[in-house]
Formats: C-alpha cells, sequence, structure tokens
C-alpha cells in the first residue's frame, strides 16, 4: 500500500515541533523571558509603593522653607528663560509671595545644576533656600548653606534682573560676595537668583 | 558538619578581608573613587551594593541549574538590572537628597564588575547560603572600604565627619581630599597599608602553621627513635 504525501507532513511537523521545543534555543529564549517576566513584575509591584508625586513633593518643601499657606501655581510654559537658567515653577502664596523654583545650569555638578528656592515678597527677596544640588560637600555647599545664601535677602527684585548690565554710575553695583574656591556654585546661585527676580519682574510685578 | 559551617563561614570572611574587592582586587574602582567625597555617600553606596549582592546572588544561585550556559550573562544582567532598579526607586522615594547626590552611580550598579564577578565565580556554582553569605561578606567588605575612603577624605577635605562640622578644623580643610586627585592619593594610601597589615597577619598565620607542622613532625621522627632507644635498653 502506498502512503498519501498528505499523510507524511503532519508527522514531520510535529516531529519538528518537539524537537524544536527540546532545542538549546528555545530553552534559552524561554527561561530569558520568564526572567523578564518575574523581575517586571516585580519592579511594578515596587513602583507601587515608591512612585513619587513631584507636585506633591515640592509644595511640601516650599511649606517646609517658606510658611506660604496654600499656595497658587504661576503657568510659566510660555516665560522666554534667561540665558543659563530655566524657571521650573513658580507659585502664588496666601501672603502675596512669590515662590519661584528657578535653576542655574551653571554649576561645578553642571549636569545636576544648581536648583533654588526665591521667594520675594513686595519687590524685594525674602528668602532664598536650596532645593536640589549636588555641589562638593565642605566647599561648594558652602554657597548653598543659609549663612551665604542670606546676602541676597532684602535686595531689589528689580535690581537683580538687570544684574551687572546696569551701566549707569548713579546705580552702585551689586554687592554679591563670591566663596573663595567655589566660584562655580557662587556664580550658579547668583544665576539662579536673578533669573528668579528677572521672572518676577516680567511676569508678575507686571 | 565542621565543613559545612566552613564552606559558609569562609566566603563571607574571605569577602571582607582575603578578598576584599576594592584594596586586595581592585575592583569597582569608579564609584569607589567618585562618590567618596564624603562618608555618608561611602556608607549608602556599600549598603545599596550589598543589597543588589546579596540578592543577584541568592536568585542566580537558585537559577544555576535552570539557566542555560549560552545565555547566563544576558540572565545575570537581567537579574542584576531588576535589583539596581528596586534599590533606585526606594532611595528616589526614602531618601531623596542621598539619591540625588549619589545621581547616576546607583543605576551604574548594573555595570559594577564586584557583582558579575561574584555571579560568574561563586554563585553560578554554589548552593544559595554559601552565595548569600559570599554576597554579604563581599558587600561589607567593600561598603567598609568606601566608608573609611569617605571618613578619611571628608575629614581631611571638609573638616567634618558624617557631614558633623569639627570646630577649627575645618577652617584648616585641605580642600584637594575632597577633589579627584586626592582620590586617588587616599585609595593608594590605603592599599598599600591594607595589603601590608594583611600579609604580616597572613605571613604570621603560616609561621605558626609551619611551627605546628614542623613540632609535630618532630614529634613523629622522635617516637621511633625512642622505641629504637627503648629497644636498646632491653
Amino acid at each position: 500500500m502506498v502512503k498519501k504525501p498528505a499523510d507524511k507532513k503532519p508527522t514531520d511537523f510535529k516531529k519538528r515541533q518537539k524537537a524544536f521545543f527540546k532545542s538549546e534555543s528555545f530553552k534559552a529564549v524561554a527561561v530569558l523571558a520568564i526572567i523578564a517576566l518575574v523581575t517586571s513584575l516585580i519592579l511594578s509591584v515596587v513602583y507601587r509603593f515608591t512612585a513619587i508625586d513631584e507636585a506633591e513633593a515640592m509644595r511640601k518643601k516650599i511649606n517646609d522653607v517658606y510658611n506660604a499657606g496654600t499656595i497658587t501655581p504661576i503657568d510659566v510654559s510660555g516665560y522666554d528663560n534667561k540665558a543659563d537658567s530655566v524657571i521650573l515653577n513658580a507659585f502664588m502664596a496666601e501672603d502675596g509671595a512669590c515662590v519661584v523654583v528657578s535653576k542655574s545650569k551653571k554649576a561645578y555638578n553642571a549636569a545636576q545644576g544648581i536648583t533654588l528656592f526665591v521667594i520675594i515678597k513686595d519687590g524685594r527677596i525674602a528668602k532664598v533656600a536650596n532645593y536640589s544640588s549636588s555641589e562638593t560637600p565642605g566647599l561648594g555647599s558652602k554657597a548653598l548653606e543659609g549663612a551665604y545664601l542670606e546676602q541676597y535677602v532684602g535686595m531689589r527684585a528689580s535690581r537683580l534682573a538687570s544684574g551687572d548690565d546696569v551701566t549707569s554710575p548713579s546705580i552702585p553695583p551689586l554687592d554679591i560676595k563670591y566663596i573663595s574656591g567655589a566660584t562655580k556654585s557662587s556664580t550658579g546661585v547668583r544665576i539662579a537668583v536673578e533669573a528668579a527676580a528677572a521672572f518676577y519682574v516680567k511676569e508678575v510685578a507686571q | 558538619m565542621k565543613d559545612r559551617f566552613k564552606g559558609v563561614i569562609e566566603p563571607f570572611s574571605n569577602g571582607i578581608v582575603k578578598n576584599n574587592p576594592t584594596f586586595r582586587l581592585v575592583l569597582g574602582t569608579c564609584p569607589t573613587l567618585a562618590i567618596t567625597t564624603a562618608a555618608l555617600n561611602g556608607l549608602t553606596m556599600g549598603l545599596a551594593t550589598t543589597f543588589v549582592l546579596i540578592c543577584s546572588n541568592f536568585l542566580i544561585s537558585l537559577l544555576r541549574n535552570v539557566i542555560p550556559d549560552k545565555v547566563r550573562i544576558p540572565a545575570y544582567v537581567m537579574i542584576i538590572a531588576a535589583f539596581v532598579t528596586v534599590v533606585d526607586m526606594v532611595m528616589a522615594k526614602f531618601l531623596p537628597d542621598l539619591h540625588k547626590t549619589l545621581g547616576l552611580y546607583i543605576p551604574l550598579i548594573v555595570v559594577n564588575c564586584i557583582i558579575m564577578a561574584r555571579a560568574e565565580a561563586f554563585s553560578n556554582q554554589n548552593a544559595p547560603l554559601p552565595s548569600v553569605m559570599d554576597g554579604l561578606g563581599t558587600g561589607i567588605g567593600f561598603t567598609l572600604a568606601l566608608t573609611v575612603m569617605g571618613i578619611i577624605r571628608e575629614f581631611l577635605g571638609a573638616g567634618s565627619f558624617f557631614g558633623i562640622e569639627i570646630p577649627y578644623l575645618s577652617n584648616y580643610a585641605m580642600t584637594i581630599f575632597i577633589m579627584p586627585a586626592g582620590a586617588f592619593f587616599v585609595y593608594g594610601f590605603l592599599i598599600v597599608l591594607f595589603n601590608a597589615a594583611v600579609d604580616a597577619i597572613q605571613k604570621k598565620i603560616d609561621a605558626k602553621s609551619a611551627g605546628q607542622k614542623h613540632h609535630v613532625l618532630h614529634a613523629e621522627s622522635a617516637e621511633p627513635e625512642a622505641a629504637n632507644n627503648e629497644g636498646g635498653a632491653e
């Protein structure tokens, strides 16, 4: 009796299928896929417990620095940033103070930059505090301490906004001290404060 | 029973002293030099690496008979990367300031050669418990090395200890120690010191055991002589 070719095909296919499932390549792919699946599951569970609400974290930090009460966000999306700086966020506090989250791209650790909270009230700097930075401990970090940032308190936002561009002899130059050995960090702080002041003058005071 | 106990304890002690990854094997040099500007940075980085080492060693050892030899490296990388991501997410949530300071060096634990070396050299061939002990020992060895380096650099370069400023000393801090050049200087100095101390201890142990061996051999060779003498007397 002669076998039909149609009967032979499925047997071959089944054999090949069996061989494929037993092959080293299939085992390797299957093991890698299972490991990837299990690790993804573990990571998704961890993410559920560690996800960060950035806006909430920032509000909390602002309240730690300045007792602002309820704060209302100000739209910063259309703002034309000054050179080497970015205004990340701005809020209006209940007492009329403006909280500006200003980042300087110039810093000793330029990848991280220097981000400051600059609180401006009635046209003058009310407080400057560090939000995030990664300057050298004991050196650049001194430029982010309260004692150094204090020098900006009381300065007029309009004067800071123009920085050293003012050439009129009747207006005295800005008296801003730099920390010796931490010039990059000190410059970064100044850029962030001046950018915040410029934002305030352009977008809030007017 | 004694051999089994030794098989679990030995990998632990080896990781701290004999095979200390930083001072003896000179592995993981990049984070060692880069993040030890402060003691707390070194300690945190060490603890993060220890967690990844223990978990990855355990899982790799558990799956050592399942993972095909051809794809073992991608499988290890996936397992290590998962645990590093867990550390990264947990640190970002609960230690945000330290997470920002350590920055890129946390994700870079994935390619830390200490972890890959222990996976390939130890947990790939041993049972889960010795592998966990090996991870713990190596991790503690790495943490101690980073913390000691951080303490020295912070003390000399910033005049502080774990972020607490030491009065008067901070005015005389030698900034070079928290700069990259200072990192190489302290690292080299500690390698010399550590290796000299370990080698001296090892020599003492070898001399002691050689002395004991000699004593045993002497006693063994003295016994037939005594027997001969006794025989002669008879």
